[in-house]
């Protein structure tokens, strides 16, 4: 059984930044967005040597920090 | 041949007046209509502080340099000698009046800045307890197990499932 990880971390100013772990494609960032709706308007993604990883036979977005 | 004038210091303010006339041990009344008499006795009577185009001017005779009509009663003598040093006591009572009001003016802004900063504060701990609020709400509603952590004034969540 895979573990999904996510880290969210808030600075003093209420800055979010989140690293998603565990995750296969681009459901990454569909996690986050469900979990950090009204909360966070994204700055920036940055994609990672994981992110393009496949699911199932679609190439997808995924997750990781390179 | 050039001149330089000075004007004599004008009794702008009664409460000052009154103040510099205690300083320099001068009795006074004030009377009905706002004049200050001064226990200071010339010919016409007691000289009187009355108000003339927004300045207090000392109603007295006109020989400048005479002492007055009881010169025993009148402590600093000739009433240019009073009002010369009235003038001092006046300059100096409104000096520190005004250093007391910009004292107090410091210390009032002083005060509001520290209250802006406490609810510049508050309204930055309600907003990122609101933060953390929402993102443990919805993390638990989609069957998360959630670890917090304090690191150096951050806030850190690990949100952690299995499937």
């Amino acid at each position: 059984m895979a573990e999904e990880r996510i880290v969210i971390t808030i600075d003093e100013e209420g800055k979010i930044k989140a690293e998603s772990s565990g995750f296969v494609g681009s459901t990454c960032l569909e996690e986050l967005e469900v979990l950090l709706e009204n909360s966070m308007l994204p700055e920036k993604i940055v994609p990672t040597d994981e992110y393009y990883q496949e699911d199932k036979g679609k190439v997808k977005l995924c997750n990781k920090k390179k | 041949m050039s001149v330089v004038v000075h004007s004599q210091t004008p009794f702008i303010h009664r409460d000052i007046l009154l103040e510099a006339l205690c300083r320099i041990g001068e009795d006074y009344k004030v009377l009905s209509d706002g004049s200050v008499e001064t226990s200071r006795v010339d010919y016409e009577g007691n000289q009187t502080f009355i108000l003339v185009n927004g300045k207090y001017v000392l109603r007295h005779e006109l020989e400048e340099n005479t002492y007055w009509g009881y010169p025993r009663k009148n402590r600093n003598s000739s009433t240019r000698d009073f009002l010369r040093i009235l003038s001092v006591a006046y300059s100096e009572c409104l000096k520190e009046h005004l250093d007391a009001l910009k004292r107090e003016q410091q210390q009032q802004e002083k005060e509001r800045l520290r209250i802006e900063m406490e609810r510049r504060e508050q309204e930055r701990k309600a907003f990122i307890e609101r933060q953390e609020k929402n993102i443990l709400e919805k993390a638990k509603a989609n069957g998360y197990h959630v670890t917090r952590k304090e690191i150096g004034g951050k806030i850190r969540l690990i949100l952690s499932r299995t499937r």
